[in-house]
């Protein structure tokens, strides 16, 4: 046998094997039907669409946007954070419309890229991203009413069984959280509840003065090892409780949080919630714990805001100066109220000290910070940020309701759920025909080396597909069309190579030399010829967006395969049958 | 099985009428463009909007544009698409709120056919700035592509040949968007993206031909220039035929079964997969020869 044949065949089917294995998630995914896939949970679902090939925005259906941000009206200073501004504002936005992986990005001066795959509803997402930025300030709800409230959800839930009730949940994953709770001790799971419950009370009466930071024995983590509260508290079980300084925060896993918010919109819920009071989410993850997980916060906010954020003139970040140890030289945000809303800034400030006001930016809890003192001049600072970033954030998002740059979508490109699903059916037919076209020519016209090109053209496929689901990079519509173009050009190198074996058969040469040559001879010639076109699909992909990406990647990705596969396995093949079978005529 | 068995055809001395029937073809094109004001451009590059819907009942194309007439959009032409209840309206927006427009067609005719439900496939919508944008976008990458290429070759092989290549590959984009014209076919994003495929397709044939003659160059020493590209044409022509049918039975496959959205991409890949195939044989190797030649007489002067 030839030097490296058995090193080489091992490594070729040590890669045939890590393909499929990449191909698994996907391969369960295309499995699915629309009924199954909805009986898995939100979790479930996500975790199997991060390992499988994306599907781009034409096939699974969704939106494209290119917005562009009218700077027309701004002077010159407003104008050098108006893009950051509006990206801030879209950002926030983009969280409601339940989209599993938005991508949101800055292109050039003025423009922001938004697509959102699998949208159910355009023309509201179009209208929610083209409005102006809606800023409020709502007083924070602290105590015993926000625990009873949690309290009283949680009853209502588990009455009536809301969770499956609105397919949030599947009624099996509920069975299974019952059927590992059976094996735990119950009244321990009501002994932290009232652990909680205490802490809540302590942290009542607390006075401002007490700055110890609770989080190693809170109850965080002892709920946290207990998972299996589900089933009899389906919303205390998922909320946090963490008990910093003079107030109680409420963390959501964020892998929860979406669960809860689908929960908290349902009727039942809304019943329960007084009049005057809505539950807000934080804006941003928050990552806690050892793991550094990340958790979403929960407010209790009063309904009605207290002001709007055209009352706000300025918002400046900065390091603070002075003594005061809370101040100096960490980043703030100096606040400003307008003219006009200084009286009403100070009666707000005034009659809720020690309360938190929360800045809420299109119905997103941006920060909350505690009032301290009345303040009479409107000037006020902000302190607690981590670092200048996040002062630089917020007060972006101060900003930004009080200089609204309007924005216009300028590039659209929506592709409806059913026009997706029909483009797959047609792409899939279109692959499957053309394989079976160029494998049955192939076949007659070389027979059993055609045979060998045809595995080669199979393993082309399997090591396409695998490296896309690797990369994690995303099938387009045209992207199928570069799929099945390369079936059509993968051929291509096997078809030089047995051209030169059967022109060196042809001047009278062994089998094995003729096999020997004939790949020297065809190398080269691959070689080249490939690199030119990689060349050009290098170049498409810089030129073209969304769709044509998909294609130029499907294509090199294929280029290469294709090599690999004529280059190495088919040779592999060739000099086995060579080597091992010694023939004595060659059917090609 | 073989389709050729030793062939022996004198492509250079037919190289003439090839290049009568390019010139034809693209001169076609060239009246069709300028007869027709320009290419028929998608709104990719024009700009406007596109609206795709699908009718629960096949729908008359004429009646759809007595209704919609009624709402003087600017520039609208309605279209059947691949069936016959599936119609696009494309139009160019008065406002910039072009997604208030779209949303007046559709409650429009939501109002006006109560018989006929219709859902919306695909809204597209290019700003005028953008196309533009888009247009320049386009002749660029066709351009540094077309660059790239003759760097490359130019490495690989020796100018010459590079000549021989791109003369060949400027022929093969000139024919497909000559017969676009001619067939008022849209150009759109995707069409571009058809073209510079084909770019590198057709450049990959005449590569494995150049490849051929590099080789005889070297070891055919009794034989004059233009024998041996005769000799190497038909060295790889088997090969040269066998890919291009190949790769023309997945195109039809897409062409026939691919559906429409991508029917122009599949179109112009079609024609430049023909077109490619011809020019490798046809064009970049007398291009070659031409090229070799004038360098040879002008040296002679001297």
């Amino acid at each position: 046998m030839k030097k490296g044949f058995y090193v080489k065949t091992f490594l070729v089917l040590l890669l045939i094997l890590i393909s499929v294995l990449y191909l698994m998630p996907t391969f369960k995914l295309m499995g699915l039907s629309d009924a199954e896939k909805k009986k898995l949970s939100l979790t479930e679902l996500e975790k199997l669409q991060a390992n499988s090939i994306n599907l781009g925005l034409d096939l699974k259906g969704g939106m494209h946007l290119v917005l562009e941000v009218d700077m027309s009206k701004l002077t010159d200073n407003e104008k050098k954070d108006a893009l950051d501004r509006a990206l801030e504002v879209i950002r926030n936005r983009i969280d409601q419309f339940g989209v599993s992986e938005p991508l949101i990005q800055k292109q050039g001066s003025n423009r922001i890229i938004v697509e959102l795959p699998g949208l159910q509803n355009p023309e509201r997402a179009k209208k929610l991203i083209g409005q102006t930025a809606l800023l409020e300030f709502k007083i924070v709800r602290e105590g015993q009413e926000v625990q009873q409230l949690l309290q009283k959800i949680d009853d209502i839930a588990r009455e009536k069984n809301l969770l499956v009730k609105y397919n949030i949940i599947s009624q099996k994953e509920l069975e299974k959280e019952k059927t590992q709770e059976k094996d735990k001790n119950v009244s321990e799971s009501d002994k932290i509840l009232s652990d909680l419950q205490k802490d809540v009370k302590s942290s009542d009466t607390s006075k401002a003065s007490d700055t110890t930071v609770d989080t190693s024995t809170s109850v965080l983590d002892k709920l946290a090892k207990k998972d299996t509260l589900e089933v009899n508290h389906p919303i205390l079980s998922r909320i946090f409780p963490q008990r910093s300084r003079e107030f109680v925060d409420y963390y959501v896993p964020k892998s929860e949080y979406k669960i809860l918010d689908s929960l908290f919109k349902t009727q039942e819920v809304q019943d329960v919630i007084p009049e005057d009071v809505e539950i807000l989410w934080g804006s941003k993850d928050v990552f806690l714990g050892p793991e550094a997980k990340p958790y979403r916060q929960l407010y209790v906010v009063t309904k009605k805001p207290e002001m709007t954020g055209t009352a706000v003139k300025d918002a400046i970040p900065t390091i603070g100066q002075g003594y005061d140890p809370s101040i100096a030289g960490k980043p703030i945000v100096e606040f400003k109220v307008k003219n006009d809303y200084v009286e009403t800034f100070a009666q707000i400030t005034g009659s809720n000290i020690n309360k938190r006001l929360a800045i809420v930016l299109d119905h997103k809890v941006v920060n909350a910070p505690k009032l301290i003192t009345k303040i009479r001049n409107g000037e006020s600072i902000i302190t607690g940020s981590k670092d200048m970033d996040e002062a630089k954030d917020l007060a972006i998002v101060l900003r930004s309701g009080a200089l609204p740059a309007p924005v216009n979508i300028i590039e659209e490109r929506t592709v409806g759920p059913t026009l997706g699903a029909d483009s797959i059916r047609m792409g899939q037919n279109a692959a499957l025909i053309g394989v079976l076209l160029v494998v049955l020519f192939m076949l007659i016209y070389y027979k059993f080396a055609g045979l060998i090109a045809d595995f080669a053209l199979s393993l082309n496929f399997l090591f396409v597909l695998a490296a896309m689901a690797y990369l994690n990079s995303t099938l387009t519509l045209p992207g199928i069309a570069g799929l099945i173009l390369t079936i059509g050009m993968a051929v291509d190198a096997n078809v030089l190579i047995f051209e030169r074996i059967r022109e060196e058969i042809d001047l009278n040469k062994t089998i094995a030399a003729s096999v020997e040559s004939g790949f020297t001879k065809a190398r080269w010639t691959i070689l080249d010829s490939n690199i030119t076109t990689l060349l050009t699909a290098l170049v498409l992909y810089n030129f073209g967006t969304g769709p044509i990406r998909g294609f130029a990647v499907t294509l090199s990705i294929g280029i290469l395969s294709s090599m690999f596969t004529a280059l190495v396995v088919s040779r592999l093949i060739f000099d086995f049958i060579v080597f091992k079978i010694k023939p004595k005529t060659l059917s090609i | 099985m073989r389709f050729f068995k030793n062939p022996n055809i004198d492509f250079i001395n037919k190289r003439k009428i090839a290049f009568a029937i390019s010139g034809l073809i693209i001169l076609a094109g060239l009246i069709s463009f300028i007869v027709k004001g320009g290419f028929n451009l998608s709104i990719d590059f024009a700009g406007g909007t596109l609206v795709q819907l699908k009718f629960d009942k096949p729908v008359d194309v004429g009646s759809l544009r007595d209704i919609l007439g009624e709402l003087k959009l600017s520039s609208m032409q309605i279209t059947e698409f691949g069936s016959k209840d599936e119609v696009l309206i494309r139009f160019l927006p008065k406002t910039k709120n072009q997604t208030k427009e779209v949303e007046n067609i559709t409650d429009f005719l939501k109002q006006k056919i109560k018989d006929n439900n219709f859902e919306v496939r695909r809204i597209e919508s290019v700003g005028p700035k953008v196309g533009t944008e888009l247009k320049y976008k386009a002749l660029w990458a066709i351009l540094f592509s077309l660059i790239g290429i003759l760097i490359y070759i130019s490495i690989r092989f020796e100018f010459r040949f590079a000549i021989g290549a791109i003369v060949a590959l400027f022929h093969d984009v000139l024919a497909t968007l000559a017969l676009f014209s001619l067939l008022d076919k849209e150009i759109s994003l995707t069409v571009i993206a058809a073209l510079l495929t084909i770019v590198g397709y057709s450049l990959n044939d005449t590569i494995v031909v150049f490849d051929r003659i590099r080789e005889d160059v070297r070891t055919i020493r009794k034989k004059t220039f233009d024998e041996i590209i005769n000799l190497s044409i038909n060295q790889t022509l088997s090969r040269t035929i066998i890919t291009s049918l190949t790769t023309l039975l997945v195109v039809i496959a897409l062409l026939l079964k691919g559906g429409e959205v991508i029917f122009d991409f599949s179109l112009a890949l079609f024609f430049g997969v023909v077109v490619g195939t011809y020019s490798s044989i046809f064009i970049a190797s007398p291009i070659l020869l031409f090229w070799q030649n004038r360098v040879k007489t002008s040296k002679k002067r001297y």
